[in-house]
């Protein structure tokens, strides 16, 4: 964990955490054990596995074994320092009873790389995002680096299937995707263990896929994306006259920038200000001349992905995001019957040192109906009245524009995708038949936007940021922060809130004994 | 149809300027609705944030046709701004600004920003562009959108504007007024401080484009990115450099004044089309060149000498004023 803060404040966060959960942590009767892990270089995001896993115990009184660890190409690409030590002292103020350093023993361990499927697609899918590349490099597989992966993932698949094998509670992950969290949900999944998959926005917010409701047919995601979609239908659609005043509470709030529905933009190009199609016509001839195209004809924005975040992990119609990038700008060429506006996105540097993007765009720099333009080039007012169709694989415009009556084709699947709010096409062909079939809808004057779509798109926003975020002391906001901050934050839950009734425990209490795909603020069966 | 579902049950009732003459000179105006790659201001409308900024205006329909004037204004922190987003090398000098200003959709003017150098004199570059709408362009919707553009750029100016001209440019006030009766285009009086000039849309053939020396502008400041250089002994010491460096390029300038040569010559392009416009010399004197147009011109026509020099500055005069 990288951690800069005030020692004196960690000292004082430690021991307070310490008195807390000695206090409110049952002891166990068994050998069972329930399994964190702490990878993740950013203490929120392990505090929020660590809650989780302690609100568990209480349930089913366990020891917490928490697995940690630190390899050079991830510490390298993604991470600005890590101290294992860091980790021991917090997950044993958490009462963790075992810190195991993961990467230390698959070092250590003389395993030889094993040809197996999960693991190869798990070293393919980590070899891209550690090297920066949206897809695997010609002669990958005589590649020094890529040799190590593959020996790396072999490692680690043994030694989660190992630890699997034990009286295993749950395991608690903040990543479900790359070698080192992928493959110990796949092993748990193997195993009929529990999986808790925490999310690093809002308060706590928690997905759970339980053995007894895993059909075992897809990915980890493939299974989330179906019984979210039948949570939503069965216990929130249902409800939507009365959520239908908070629904729209979120969905100003999104509109002006509370709560950072695109947490990566600030500032005044992240509110919208847009009331009707009068002022957005107006706009509209400004931003289209900034693009050298014309108001009449359809725009059709498509946002790129970043090109090697966990591919393979959710249905996809493409082999690759960087191949339904590249053939939907092939397809664009072609289609002289919209302006295609493609923009990138806001964060690729992190994700991609080939130049993906500016290598499509310098390809069709001189076709003038489309335009490549970086993400934070336009405001969200402009780029709203300019999209009259967005497209994306499973980006989080899918649900953005749709709750303000914006239509969004995805070519894959996404947490929402089965919410009904955008078009979801399942394959090539009809990805791009509905392309050609909305473009002409749209200059036929037709509206693609249902107002059922938008109320779903607006009761999911409800139900992202508002139903399944659970407000606990035990979990400060995410916003909470500088370091020193969230520390003294911490301290004073710690030191000053009797736990009793903590929403944490009971909204979980709830999840655990219901198998509910999603943790939430309150109880929708009720 | 998009735009229907953009209100939300919580929007507030819109604000809608009645009645002219119209003045925003604040970004807490209520009547400012719509603000695009734009920060509000407090005692002025905004600044602008990327290379295109806009702001929308809800104005009741005056029915009448209306002179509409925006005071833009390039300032120090909007150079500041500016810098640190482009970072320019070290050691280019300040170059000055050309933005379009365009209003409902449509091309109305356009402004050269180069400040003011000098030792005591220095100071930002202000500029009220005025154009005129018909009672129609502000009807339906009433919604007045200003934005600040970036011109067309030929050959010739690279190296002469700034890259990103509008980024960190300031809008001061929006006012809106009934037309007056004449509807003469003004020709804007006073000197650019560049080598640069603008003659609006439908300015007068004839002209002459007079030149007087002026101190070159010097780099701009960056803001320091070190650990080391943003330490105040470091940033004290860099004002002074500035100062010295600033207090050098004065004095060279005064001792050694520029005027343009016995083959200066101007360019010309019709900022609307991006297309060249050819300027006729009909006299040159000491310190003015007359100039007549030949080709036509639908936009402003930004005008620059031709070799450059940035220790010139520009102004137009019509002859018989």
């Amino acid at each position: 964990m990288w951690l800069n803060a005030n020692a004196k404040e960690l000292q004082w966060f430690l021991e307070a955490a310490t008195v807390y959960w000695e206090k409110n942590l049952p002891r166990p009767a068994d050998d069972a054990v329930i399994v964190v892990e702490a990878f993740h270089q950013d203490i929120r995001v392990n505090l929020r596995n660590l809650a989780f896993a302690n609100a568990v115990r209480r349930l089913h009184p366990a020891r917490m074994v928490v697995l940690t660890g630190v390899e050079d190409q991830w510490m390298k690409t993604l991470w600005s320092g890590f101290d294992v030590d860091v980790v021991r002292k917090v997950a044993e103020a958490f009462a963790a009873s075992e810190v195991i350093d993961v990467w230390d023993s698959v070092r250590r361990s003389g395993t030889p790389a094993r040809e197996d499927e999960t693991i190869v697609a798990y070293t393919d899918a980590t070899y891209c995002r550690l090297a920066k590349v949206p897809r695997l490099p010609g002669g990958y597989r005589s590649r020094a680096d890529y040799k190590l992966r593959h020996t790396y993932a072999t490692r680690l698949a043994d030694f989660y299937d190992e630890l699997m094998r034990r009286n295993v509670v749950a395991l608690v992950t903040s990543h479900v995707d790359y070698d080192q969290w992928g493959l110990a949900v796949e092993s748990a999944r193997r195993a009929g263990i529990p999986i808790i998959h925490t999310q690093q926005t809002g308060c706590l917010k928690a997905y759970g896929l339980f053995p007894e409701t895993d059909t075992g047919t897809g990915t980890f995601r493939e299974e989330l994306t179906r019984q979210i979609g039948d949570v939503f239908e069965t216990q929130v659609w249902t409800r939507r006259e009365q959520l239908r005043p908070t629904a729209e509470l979120v969905a100003w709030r999104a509109k002006v920038n509370l709560g950072r529905p695109s947490w990566w933009r600030g500032g005044v190009t992240a509110s919208v200000d847009l009331n009707n199609p009068a002022e957005r016509a107006r706009l509209r001839t400004h931003v289209v001349d900034r693009l050298g195209f014309d108001p009449a004809t359809p725009v059709v924005t498509v946002f790129n992905h970043a090109v090697s975040d966990a591919l393979g992990t959710n249905r996809e119609l493409f082999p690759s995001l960087a191949d339904w990038f590249a053939d939907t700008a092939a397809h664009a060429a072609e289609n002289t019957g919209a302006q295609w506006l493609f923009l990138d996105h806001p964060s690729q540097a992190l994700y991609d040192a080939t130049g993906f993007f500016d290598s499509v765009a310098a390809k069709y720099k001189r076709v003038k109906h489309m335009a490549f333009r970086p993400s934070a080039t336009f405001s969200k007012n402009a780029l709203w009245s300019l999209t009259d169709l967005g497209v994306t694989v499973r980006g989080s415009v899918s649900n953005e524009l749709p709750a303000y009556g914006i239509p969004v084709i995805q070519a894959g699947w996404s947490e929402w995708s089965s919410c009904g709010l955008s078009t979801v096409v399942d394959d090539q062909d009809a990805y791009w038949k509905t392309l050609e079939q909305s473009i002409t809808a749209i200059r036929d004057g037709a509206d693609l936007v249902t107002e059922e779509q938008v109320r779903r798109a607006r009761l999911w926003l409800w139900l992202y940021r508002s139903g399944t975020d659970v407000v606990t002391p035990l979990v400060p906001q995410w916003e909470v922060w500088p370091a020193d901050t969230l520390l003294k934050t911490m301290r004073a839950t710690f030191r000053h809130i009797e736990a009793d009734a903590d929403p944490l425990f009971a909204s979980v209490e709830r999840m655990w004994t219901r198998k509910e795909p999603m943790l939430t603020r309150t109880d929708f069966a009720a | 149809m998009i735009g229907s579902w953009f209100a939300t049950d919580y929007d507030e009732p819109q604000h809608v300027i009645e009645g002219l003459p119209v003045e925003v000179g604040s970004g807490r105006d209520p009547g400012l609705c719509i603000v695009d790659q734009v920060v509000r201001g407090a005692a002025i409308v905004g600044r602008v944030t990327g290379d295109y900024g806009a702001v929308g205006l809800k104005v009741s329909s005056p029915g009448v046709p209306t002179r509409v004037s925006v005071a833009i204004h390039l300032d120090e922190t909007g150079t500041r701004w500016w810098s640190d987003r482009v970072r320019p090398p070290r050691l280019a000098p300040e170059l000055p600004r050309v933005v379009l200003v365009r209003a409902q959709g449509e091309l109305r003017g356009a402004a050269v920003l180069a400040r003011r150098q000098g030792l005591r004199r220095a100071g930002g570059a202000k500029v009220t562009v005025e154009f005129d709408l018909a009672a129609a362009e502000l009807d339906g919707d009433g919604l007045l959108m200003v934005e600040l553009a970036e011109p067309p750029r030929p050959e010739w100016v690279h190296g002469r504007v700034a890259a990103r001209s509008a980024l960190g440019v300031r809008i001061d006030k929006i006012s809106v007024r009934a037309q007056p009766p004449t509807t003469a285009t003004p020709v804007p009086d006073g000197f650019t401080g560049g080598d640069l000039a603008l003659l609006p849309p439908g300015g007068p053939e004839r002209f002459r484009l007079e030149t007087s020396p002026v101190t070159p502008a010097p780099p701009l400041p960056r803001s320091p990115s070190t650990k080391l250089t943003r330490r105040k002994p470091a940033r004290a010491g860099f004002k002074v450099l500035r100062a010295a460096r600033r207090a050098g390029t004065r004095v060279i300038a005064e001792v050694h004044k520029s005027r343009p040569g016995a083959g200066t010559g101007v360019r010309a392009i019709d900022l609307l089309t991006g297309v060249p416009v050819n300027l006729e010399l009909v006299k040159r004197e000491a310190e003015a060149l007359e100039l007549r147009r030949t080709t036509p011109a639908e936009g402003p026509i930004l005008i620059g000498l031709d070799p450059g020099d940035r220790g010139l500055s520009c102004r137009i005069a019509v002859p018989d004023r």
